[in-house]
């Protein structure tokens, strides 16, 4: 049941969300071609035109990562709402299926997109840098191509971790927060079902109040281990204060997605009310 | 058959308060297996509460519902078609998607039963939801609906905002893609048109159930009809 859950949640989903990653893309590719273009490297010094073009192509340049990052989210949560509470849940909750399975179903499909628009957001940033560097003559490519794992190194000698381990961690820390972050607009949403009138008010209120209360007791476990060390460490142990946020870190999001997505899961066995 | 593996649904106690409001009030309910069952009562009694208890959608005050032995659920879900009172379609969504989505999900679902009724209709497979009318679209998830061979038929208002002759059509779908095993319980307050197929009635008042009987009782022991039944006990 969960593989066709996932099928077809899938199919309903991904145009908008394949969309804004291509905008992303295309904006990404017109930027490169932009900074390495002859135009970018003008001297501005005597131009308040380029001066002011180029501050302004930057400008609209970050305006359109934010927004396309919070477009995901936001579809993510009207589909969900959508899906779930509205005349489209009179055929989802009818599905044989347990709510967890449409839950964890909606939750997988959601992550994905807000992995792949994470990543392609920092790729975007990483690749208009290095074109930056590339057009002010700071690097060459091949420098850029050294320059990289060298500094990769450098984290994992610091951190005293293999690569490997590196990077598998920095994958299991992103896929743990696209579905946390998933988890705390499913849960509001949830959540704000509990309302008799003005559900949706309801809900982004408890997304303000939860995304505070997470933000908080993140915060709190991340200092934890840091306090507990700095007591018994000295600054040179840095690499252990790492680890010792890192698993802060991971185990806090872990406990906190699964404290969600059983909220989400048992508001919407024990709680369904639509309207 | 034994009277209890006769028993599709039974309601106990059941109550359902929204806010302040009373929508069902302690009601007590059996609906056997292989009837048409008309769901009667007024507007805002408590009927599509009711139903909407018997398909998952809304969660019980106090008092317990079973379908088949077993609260809502997968299993009742697996057995109960519901047609609700809206069109809960995605509207960008072609036809025949539709109903891959309805045989992946529901193993009883008779993909070539729903394809003739389509044909019929001469609503084209490829034809995209938004484009059909109000009423075309009603049809299509009433098929859709009927296409199954499930065990409780739940169909709320089918007949409601649609014209007369697509009314026949409705009811003779109905009619036509009925199982004698399953039940069958239709909720409507335009009795006249679908008195004919009704095998008992259930009459709702304040989320009560005010009698449950049989259409033949109405008629010999009240010698009305159950329109003019109904009108006389909802007499204002």
């Amino acid at each position: 049941m969960l593989k066709k859950l996932l099928k077809y949640d899938w199919i309903l989903m991904w145009r908008i969300p394949a969309m804004i990653n291509l905008f992303l893309v295309v904006i990404t590719l017109l930027g490169i071609i932009f900074l390495l273009s002859p135009a970018w490297q003008m001297d501005d010094s005597d131009s308040m035109f380029f001066f002011l073009t180029k501050m302004l192509l930057t400008f609209f340049y970050i305006i359109f990562l934010i927004a396309g990052s919070i477009t995901i989210m936001v579809y993510i949560a009207v589909r969900y709402y959508k899906n779930i509470y509205t005349d489209e849940g009179y055929l989802t909750n009818t599905l044989p299926a347990d709510p967890w399975q449409i839950v964890l179903s909606k939750l997988l499909v959601s992550s994905v997109w807000i992995l792949i628009t994470g990543i392609l957001v920092v790729l975007s940033i990483l690749s208009l840098v290095a074109a930056n560097l590339i057009t002010m003559e700071y690097a060459t490519l091949e420098d850029l191509f050294i320059a990289i794992p060298e500094l990769f190194g450098l984290i994992a000698d610091e951190i005293d971790l293999p690569g490997p381990i590196i990077i598998l961690i920095s994958i299991f820390s992103a896929i743990l927060g696209s579905m946390l972050n998933v988890l705390i607009i499913f849960s509001s949403i949830a959540l704000g079902q509990l309302f008799s009138k003005h559900r949706v008010a309801g809900a982004f209120l408890w997304y303000i109040l939860q995304y505070v209360i997470i933000q908080f007791a993140n915060n709190l476990l991340l200092n934890l281990p840091v306090v507990y060390y700095s007591e018994h460490l000295s600054y040179h142990d840095s690499e252990i204060i790492t680890r010792a946020l890192w698993s802060g870190q991971m185990l806090g999001s872990i406990l906190l997605s699964g404290l969600l997505f059983f909220l989400t899961e048992i508001l919407l066995r024990k709680n369904l009310n639509l309207e | 058959m034994n009277m209890q593996t006769n028993i599709l649904v039974e309601a106990r106690e059941l109550t359902k308060i929204y806010g302040k409001t009373l929508a069902v009030n302690q009601m007590n309910l059996v609906i056997p297996r292989g009837k048409i069952i008309g769901l009667l009562g007024p507007n805002g009694n408590g009927k599509t509460t009711l139903i909407k208890m018997m398909a998952g959608l809304l969660t019980p005050t106090s008092g317990s519902i079973l379908i088949h032995g077993y609260p809502p659920g997968v299993a009742s879900k697996s057995r109960i078609s519901y047609l609700p009172e809206r069109t809960y379609l995605q509207h960008g969504t072609k036809v025949c998607d539709i109903i891959h989505f309805f045989e992946d999900f529901y193993e009883d679902f008779s993909t070539k039963k729903a394809r003739e009724m389509l044909d019929a209709l001469q609503v084209p497979l490829d034809a995209r939801l938004k484009t059909l009318s109000k009423g075309t679209k009603e049809k299509v998830q009433l098929i859709l609906v009927m296409s199954r061979d499930a065990d409780l038929f739940i169909l709320d208002e089918p007949i409601a905002g649609v014209d007369p002759a697509a009314r026949d059509y409705i009811l003779k779908t109905i009619l036509s893609n009925y199982n004698p095993a399953a039940s069958i319980l239709l909720s409507t307050h335009l009795i006249t048109d679908i008195e004919n197929i009704l095998d008992e009635v259930i009459f709702i008042q304040n989320g009560q159930v005010l009698a449950q009987m049989t259409v033949e009782q109405i008629r010999e022991e009240h010698g009305q009809s159950v329109d003019a039944y109904f009108r006389r006990i909802f007499a204002c």
